[in-house]
């Protein structure tokens, strides 16, 4: 994401702008042929796969085909509704984890006593794959909404409350010193100091949880869910209707990628004071 | 030109006070005994520079007077009173700069007063504190630029600057200037003496370099030893409108020799095996 710094390459060199800006547009045109190439090639190796009969034809629908699937159940199906249904789910386990995890990271880092009491224990429930938890999600909590997204929370808070942790821990010493001999007081320290330097950990929390929440979304559908994209691609499993499976799944990737450069673009914009806002 | 060891001041003149001061830090290789015993005072508006070779505990003197490192036996007096930890009063410059990025320079500035232990003051008396701060350190075109766009150098002066707004007693500066290129250096210290003369304050200052130290301070004071102590306090013959001429002047090339020397001769006899 290179078009994020470059701004920041016009500040330094205010008298050069006009070429910069120059310089900018040409490198924003090369960062969105990149990944155009990319995709170009991912097609053109699926397209290769279909012609060479490796996988029966049957089996395997060409993008084409794919794409007019999708536009028809898009169009007239419920696509439209079971990406939205899938899009609110995985907001809401998102926000209400990492939320959730935000205090708890804090305090993870914060109290060495605390973290040796519960840091093996969050390890240790963060490594249970959310789709073993199923079976256990349907009894105590049946099989409406709450349960579904109980599962996406859970993936959500066990890494961010890590990352957060991680974060924290990072904190030089130097600025809650800096602060000190200014005459900050320990409340101040932990509004003024430690909360600015959290923002860019939560932001990186929130990218992990949204990748992780995707690809945890068809367990969470797993859970007798009618609408969703992770019941799309079941159903269509069921039905043996293969390009629909792959709608399912091209659907995921590409609102997973969405979300990403959503969260991204967000962090660049809220953390503009970090010397690398982009990784 | 050097006073007696432990440059003696009458009780209640001086700003600073090390009276008999122990630290021992644990090492891999058993406990590492810093200092036995020293003692040293500063008087108050004096410029004092401590020099010595690296691990003689200049630093650790500096967090002690900060209150980050306490001594294990022995007392830090600052103008009279135990120091027990970090206070506003005695403000700190750090080698890392230690600025807040996500605050832009103003505001940097400005955080010391906006501290719940500030006096209360309206958004004008702080941003007129602020402005003169920024005027004074030479960045007033930068009040609204955040920290990654300045150099090592303007990072310092917002650093001094923001020291100053908190109004402290005592600067302590920890090899403020050894981040920086020569050249910077150079004039991050025509700008703290410029500093000094509109504002002056008590000021220990710690250094590697022998030449700044002279450059900037009224006293030397030399450290050497395993464990450490005051070696030799020098006197620096120039008053506060000190100029460049002045760092080449004959007298301050033998002052800058003698320190070395004995800076020099005491790691020698220190790695000597006894």
């Amino acid at each position: 994401m290179e078009t994020e710094t470059s701004p920041q390459t016009a500040i330094v060199a205010p008298n050069a702008a006009a070429p910069a800006a120059a310089a900018t547009a040409m490198r924003a045109t090369l960062h969105a042929i990149y990944p155009a190439v990319g995709v170009a090639a991912l097609l053109a190796v699926w397209y290769a796969t279909w012609l060479s009969g490796l996988v029966s034809k049957k089996l395997l629908p060409r993008p084409d085909e794919v794409l007019m699937v999708f536009w028809t159940e898009l169009t007239t199906g419920t696509l439209s509704v079971d990406i939205l249904t899938s899009v609110a789910r995985v907001c809401v386990g998102v926000l209400i984890g990492s939320a959730l995890a935000v205090p708890v990271g804090i305090l993870l880092a914060w109290y060495p006593r605390v973290n040796r009491m519960f840091a093996p224990l969050i390890n240790f429930f963060r490594s249970i794959p959310p789709i073993a938890l199923s079976p256990l999600v349907i009894v105590y909590l049946g099989i409406g909404e709450p349960a579904r997204v109980s599962v996406l929370i859970w993936a959500s808070f066990f890494t961010s409350a890590i990352v957060i942790y991680e974060g924290v821990s990072a904190i030089e010493d130097i600025y809650v010193r800096a602060a000190r001999v200014l005459g900050a007081s320990d409340r101040e320290i932990f509004v003024r100091i430690l909360i600015p330097l959290v923002v860019p950990q939560l932001f990186v929390a929130l990218r992990i949880s949204v990748g992780l929440s995707w690809a945890t979304l068809v367990a969470a559908e797993l859970l007798a869910a009618e609408r969703g994209l992770g019941a799309v691609i079941q159903n269509a499993g069921n039905f043996f209707i293969i390009p629909k499976i792959y709608v399912g799944i091209v659907c995921i990737g590409a609102l997973a990628l969405l979300m990403d450069l959503g969260v991204r673009h967000a962090m660049a914009y809220a953390v503009q004071w970090q010397e690398r806002v982009m990784r | 030109m050097s006073t007696n060891l432990t440059g003696e001041i009458p009780a209640g003149q001086g700003a600073v006070h090390f009276d008999g001061v122990h630290k021992s830090y644990a090492g891999r290789q058993g406990s590492f005994t810093v200092f036995q015993g020293l003692s040293l005072s500063i008087r108050k508006s004096e410029f004092v520079s401590l020099v010595g070779s690296s691990g003689c505990g200049k630093t650790t003197l500096l967090n002690m007077l900060a209150g980050f490192v306490q001594p294990d036996a022995g007392r830090v007096l600052f103008n009279g009173n135990v120091v027990h930890g970090p206070g506003r009063e005695r403000g700190m410059v750090f080698q890392q700069y230690a600025v807040f990025p996500w605050l832009t320079v103003r505001e940097n500035i400005a955080f010391p007063l906006r501290l719940a232990g500030a006096a209360r003051r309206s958004p004008q008396e702080i941003d007129a504190i602020a402005d003169r701060y920024l005027r004074l350190v030479g960045l007033e075109r930068f009040g609204d630029a955040l920290p990654k766009t300045l150099s090592g150098g303007m990072k310092q002066r917002v650093a001094i600057a923001r020291a100053y707004s908190a109004d402290p007693e005592i600067l302590l500066m920890d090899e403020p200037f050894a981040a920086l290129d020569a050249q910077s250096r150079e004039r991050m210290q025509d700008l703290l003496l410029e500093v000094m003369r509109a504002e002056s304050r008590t000021v220990v200052f710690v250094t590697h370099s022998i030449e700044e130290a002279l450059y900037l301070s009224d006293r030397v004071v030399v450290l050497s030893g395993r464990p450490s102590r005051v070696n030799k306090i020098f006197e620096v013959p120039l008053g506060r409108d000190r100029d460049k001429a002045a760092r080449f002047s004959g007298e301050m090339v033998q002052l800058r020799r003698d320190i070395e020397e004995i800076i020099d001769g005491s790691t020698a006899s220190a790695s000597t095996p006894a």
